[in-house]
């Protein structure tokens, strides 16, 4: 895989990452300490609204490099299949 | 008859009537029995999200939510991850079934690694750890005609009636039938879910917010971890998004679908759109799962809360029609399964042991006559009522995450061997079973499944690090990177 390929796609992974590290332990057990004293955020539970955020920004993420990313561009689309001969 | 069961015996109809459509555009061989001969992206993302949400989503989620609280949206990381996962594994599997002309994630496990027994094992593990899938989805249908029946259908009747419209289902149309259902199944249970859920709130609250804070007065447990009952701590949360998360992309239901995108924009959209698909559908399920501990604090079966509340609190119509929307979450997920098993049946099993020689039309035949068994299976294994739903999903990804290794080592690592396949799907599966049901721990407080899996990938590392790859698998990883590399 080129480089230029590697490094737009790092961006995805990073950010997706950070997003995964925030909804899991320990960061997760953290923000559950304030939830106990601040159990609603804008009317809806505390913990929901930190979860479903970082679920957005993963979503985000994933639909904006699906737009953007040339290395996810399927430009494969117009390479013909050669098929290949299988041993079983 | 019962009004509500008059609306779920007419959404039946429609689907048979959809399917009968489908029928006709079946080419009638193995190949398109399998793969349904290329899907559009509404197609391919509608088909994945309602298989991929089972009658879990309309029952399960409720039931684990009323007893557990909000520690469930762990379920979040399961339902954006497996778009992901869909775009970044299922693609090159996808290649590899335009390249090396494989119908099913065990046929290509057994050329990558050269070994019919890793196949072997891949398409047995798959279908043992299937019927306990299948066998959720026919308690959930079940669940749902006794529900809206007032208890005039019993269980057993509404676990045969399943049987028999999944069998139909499949029969009927293949991939495309099973494809063009779930499509249709896949907008109603969107909108049932979501419309549903709503008005419940609706009826009862002046607002979302305001449902929430008289839940939070009468359980505030719920509102925080490890949640009323203290099941929600740090390795359940662990334990459960990655088993579930990595354990689902190795069912064949599932992994039958990274083959049948028409193209690789088709796989990238349908991926995105999954995930969005996936999450969305839960918007309400929280609120409306905590209201049901004050409206219905007694409930017998927890996983009942959504349709009660739907039968009290809706009018009829509209409960069954969203009820109906619960139907179809576990018959879309039924029927793929019922189709993938048999898939695997005819092409992993009959012609590679039975009859080498068989045409596309005898294949054919097989895989309906293997829809027919494994569905009896299925039925028979949910009339025993074996647990609670979300228990069930559990167990089930428990026993296909130890395939996780295997699978996905072959398509990226070219030291992966067929020695390392076979003793880490054997020692994960055999430690699986022994904590799961013989010891019956959760050593540390993970689960059997991640000790499992976390073990498998342990041994296969291992294993192949000591044995000698086949040069084949290396020619196949080559030919995925060749392929995707794109300067």
């Amino acid at each position: 895989m080129g480089k230029k390929t590697k490094k737009d796609t790092f961006w995805f992974y990073l950010i997706l990452v950070v997003s995964v590290l925030m909804v899991n332990p320990p960061i997760l057990y953290w923000f559950n300490e304030y939830c106990i004293d601040h159990p609603l955020t804008f009317g809806w539970p505390t913990m929901y609204v930190w979860l479903e955020f970082w679920y957005v920004v993963m979503i985000v993420d994933f639909l904006f490099c699906a737009w953007k990313l040339k290395s996810w561009d399927c430009s494969q689309d117009k390479k013909e299949i050669t098929p290949m001969k299988r041993k079983r | 008859m019962n009004l509500g069961l008059g609306i779920l015996i007419i959404y039946m109809l429609v689907l048979l009537g959809i399917a009968l459509y489908a029928s006709k555009r079946d080419e009638k061989n193995i190949k398109d029995f399998a793969t349904g001969g290329g899907l559009g992206i509404f197609v391919l993302t509608l088909t994945f999200s309602a298989t991929y949400h089972s009658a879990y989503a309309f029952m399960g989620a409720g039931g684990f939510i009323y007893t557990n609280g909000i520690g469930w949206w762990v379920n979040g990381l399961w339902t954006v991850l497996p778009g992901v996962l869909f775009w970044v594994w299922g693609r090159r599997i996808w290649f590899l079934g335009k390249k090396c002309g494989y119908l099913s994630v065990s046929d290509y496990a057994s050329d990558v690694y050269q070994s019919g027994a890793v196949g072997l094992l891949v398409t047995a593990i798959t279908m043992v750890f299937t019927v306990p899938y299948v066998a959720m989805q026919a308690i959930g249908c079940s669940y749902i005609f006794t529900t809206i029946s007032g208890g005039k259908l019993s269980y057993t009747v509404g676990a045969i009636l399943f049987f028999v419209i999944m069998i139909i289902l499949v029969w009927m149309g293949g991939m495309k039938g099973v494809a063009i259902t779930d499509a249709a199944q896949g907008v109603f249970m969107w909108i049932g879910l979501l419309g549903g859920a709503l008005w419940v709130i609706k009826a009862n609250f002046p607002s979302v917010s305001a449902a929430y804070e008289a839940a939070y007065e009468a359980a505030p447990q719920l509102f925080t971890l490890p949640g009323p009952n203290g099941v929600c701590t740090p390795q359940d949360w662990l334990s459960r998004w990655l088993v579930i998360t990595f354990g689902m992309m190795m069912f064949p239901q599932i992994s039958l679908r990274f083959f049948a995108g028409k193209s690789l924009r088709v796989m990238k959209w349908s991926a995105v759109f999954s995930s969005v698909y996936l999450t969305s559908i839960y918007v309400f399920t929280p609120c409306v799962s905590f209201i049901g501990r004050i409206l219905l604090p007694d409930l017998a079966s927890a996983d009942t809360v959504f349709p009660e509340l739907l039968l009290k609190y809706t009018p009829l119509v509209f409960a069954s029609l969203v009820i109906s929307g619960a139907l179809a979450a576990a018959m879309s997920t039924g029927d793929s399964q019922l189709h993938a098993a048999s898939t695997m049946i005819s092409t992993d099993v009959y012609k590679k042991y039975i009859n080498q020689n068989a045409d596309e039309t005898k294949m054919y035949a097989v895989a309906k006559i293997g829809v027919l068994v494994f569905g009896l299976i299925s039925v028979i294994f949910a009339l025993l009522k074996p647990s609670a739903l979300s228990d069930l999903l559990n167990l089930a990804n428990s026993g296909v995450g130890v395939l996780v290794p295997t699978i996905i080592g072959g398509m990226y690592w070219k030291k992966a061997t067929k020695q390392a396949a076979v003793s880490s799907i054997l020692i994960g599966e055999v430690l699986m079973v022994l904590l799961t049901f013989v010891l019956k721990v959760s050593p540390l407080g993970f689960s059997a499944g991640l000790w499992s899996m976390a073990i498998s990938l342990v041994v296969f590392v291992v294993v192949s690090l000591c044995t000698t790859a086949d040069a084949y698998t290396g020619e196949i990883i080559d030919a995925i990177n060749d392929f995707f590399e794109t300067e």
